[in-house]
């Protein structure tokens, strides 16, 4: 995982240049073929899996994913001395927030909650999209605007015209006293897609000035976008279940993550960077890769034990245990409804979204690839 | 930060300040007020020290956390959140009638039409809206027909439709064990095994 490959390799006519973020097998495994394999695996668990398969993916990658932030964020001395105010006061923040949230306003902040997710998602790939130019040393000063703007183009056309989204925000927009007719949708789809289609036209455009000024396109980007996009568009589009999108976009969206945060701290922790290697972070997250992923999975364990109860077992066995108890809802991704208010069922509630909050804040500012002391980890 | 922004700022601050004392005089929402004082104070320190919140790590939450504020003010003044019958049964535009026509090709949408029929059907306070008083024959039979036809098609993936299906099962006073046998489904909801054959849906 650690060979970084050659930083750039040429392909034909000197303008297309690879670059790899980790190596050509590894990005083919983790950043190109995941997207599909994970739509393979939701369609199996919407055939053989009860529901709670949702569930079960949140629990053994969601959550281990959540813990390799931590593992950065705490663990290492040069990002806690860099942004020590910024964890300290976040989770106060946003815990405050969010226990307030669930008292006073639940449905503003399951909206909150809903469109961080989804922006966090979206910067994730940006981002990833910035490290293959970065790695391959492609791309014009505007490449990350136009690599911004095609990401969230995307993205919010994917949400505003495949059925399985517009179900939501439709009925979004209901509760909310915002009574949008068919003709206003159909209205809103086609500006969506006009917009859609010309963003896509300029971002073509400026490839091709990107080659012909000779500043580099690197192909294994583009390919990592379009199998990216094609995971979610598949998946909103040709199926009205939020299992199999769930599933198909946790895997991509949390593998890729710990992939990257163990790269990142492996390389912090080997190449002599400012941080020792007595950081904890870096002793548990790059040290040996049995123990990275053992700290994952144990802190995805201790979660489920702390917020799962009475029937932690559901999620951890994909249901194949208990198959007569219902699980709590998931109200993140808009799925049931609490049946009843209880203080423990508000505890659970807020510890999973506090825990997704805090990560998402965090991951706003520590993964700059412009960041010279980020690059150093990639 | 260019100075016509830092001074639009100061605009938006004094503005959200007259919103917040206004609504205090005309005794709206406790809520209604502390929103507007909160998009004050964000303003004027966005005037102030506009570097403390544009660096990285702060931007964010304003971007996030401004807009919840205003959203949060609205719902908890119990102006701004519908309840389920506003969502189903309010006029002649409402939540499923709108998807169904967005999406008729889509069968699982169906499933919101039984939901609205049965709101209908259960309808207790005063006189039924507008709309359930168009409708014809509105009865258990009918929700029924509608979930077994949203069933039958295999989109499932939604609880609500199977929920409804029980509750109906329960409402047409079918047997017992179709009664328990459609709950576990529910519970279970993801494969629906015995559903998934259209030919296969029975009541009995």
């Amino acid at each position: 995982m650690n060979d970084p490959g050659p930083p750039s390799e040429e392909l034909s006519g000197g303008t297309w240049r690879a670059g790899w973020i980790l190596s050509p097998r590894q990005d083919a495994v983790w950043f190109l073929a995941l997207p599909v394999i994970g739509v393979a695996v939701a369609m199996g668990c919407h055939l053989w899996l009860p529901f709670v398969a949702l569930a079960a993916v949140n629990l053994w990658v969601t959550i281990p994913h959540h813990c390799a932030t931590w593992l950065r964020t705490y663990g290492c001395s040069e990002d806690w001395q860099r942004w020590k105010m910024q964890l300290l006061l976040g989770p106060i923040v946003l815990g405050g927030v969010v226990v307030l949230g669930h008292k006073v306003v639940p449905t503003t902040l399951l909206l909150m909650v809903t469109l961080w997710d989804h922006q966090h998602s979206v910067m994730q790939q940006h981002g990833f999209a910035r490290i293959y130019d970065f790695k391959a040393g492609t791309g014009s000063r505007q490449t990350g605007r136009f690599d911004l703007l095609v990401n969230w183009t995307l993205y919010v056309h994917m949400v505003l015209t495949a059925p399985l989204f517009v179900q939501y925000w439709v009925r979004e927009l209901f509760t909310w006293h915002v009574p949008i007719t068919v003709e206003d949708i159909q209205s809103l789809q086609a500006v969506s897609w006009t917009v859609a289609g010309v963003v896509v036209g300029s971002y073509v455009v400026h490839l091709r000035n990107c080659l012909v000024r000779g500043e580099g396109v690197n192909p294994i980007k583009l390919l990592f976008l379009v199998s990216s996009f094609g995971m979610w568009y598949v998946t909103a589009w040709h199926t009205d279940s939020i299992l199999v999108f769930g599933v198909a976009h946790r895997l991509m969206h949390g593998l890729q993550y710990i992939v990257i945060v163990r790269v990142f701290l492996h390389r912090k922790a080997t190449d002599g960077g400012r941080d020792s290697s007595a950081s904890p972070g870096l002793r548990l997250g790059g040290g040996g890769l049995g123990r990275f992923i053992a700290v994952h999975l144990l802190y995805a364990v201790v979660f489920q034990l702390l917020v799962g109860q009475p029937r932690p077992l559901l999620a951890m066995s994909f249901g194949v245990w208990e198959f007569n108890t219902v699980y709590e809802a998931i109200p993140e991704l808009g799925i049931g409804r609490f049946t009843q208010e209880t203080m423990y069922a508000l505890f659970v509630v807020a510890m999973i979204d506090v825990v997704a909050l805090v990560h998402y804040y965090f991951d706003s500012f520590i993964w700059k690839v412009n960041d010279r002391r980020v690059q150093e980890g990639l | 930060m260019p100075a016509g922004v830092r001074q639009g700022c100061v605009v938006v601050a004094v503005l959200a300040l007259v919103a917040a004392v206004l609504g205090y005089i005309e005794n709206r929402p406790a809520a209604i007020s502390l929103a507007w004082s909160a998009l004050a104070g964000a303003a004027a320190l966005l005037w102030w020290k506009p570097d403390w919140i544009l660096r990285p790590g702060y931007r964010i939450l304003l971007v996030f956390l401004g807009p919840a504020v205003v959203l949060g003010a609205w719902e908890a003044s119990g102006l701004g959140v519908a309840d389920q019958h506003d969502l189903y049964i309010r006029g002649r535009v409402n939540y499923a009638d709108v998807m169904i026509r967005t999406f008729p090709d889509r069968d699982g949408y169906r499933f919101l039409k039984a939901q609205q029929l049965g709101m209908c059907l259960n309808y207790k306070n005063g006189s039924p809206p507008a709309f359930c008083r168009t409708l014809e024959d509105v009865n258990v039979e009918r929700v029924l027909g509608e979930l077994e036809r949203a069933i039958a098609t295999g989109v499932t993936s939604n609880g609500d439709l199977l929920r409804i299906y029980t509750e109906a099962l329960e409402e047409a006073g079918a047997p017992a064990a179709a009664v328990a046998r459609a709950r576990a489904e529910y519970l279970t909801h993801h494969p629906v095994r015995g559903y998934r054959d259209a030919s296969r849906t029975s009541r009995n």
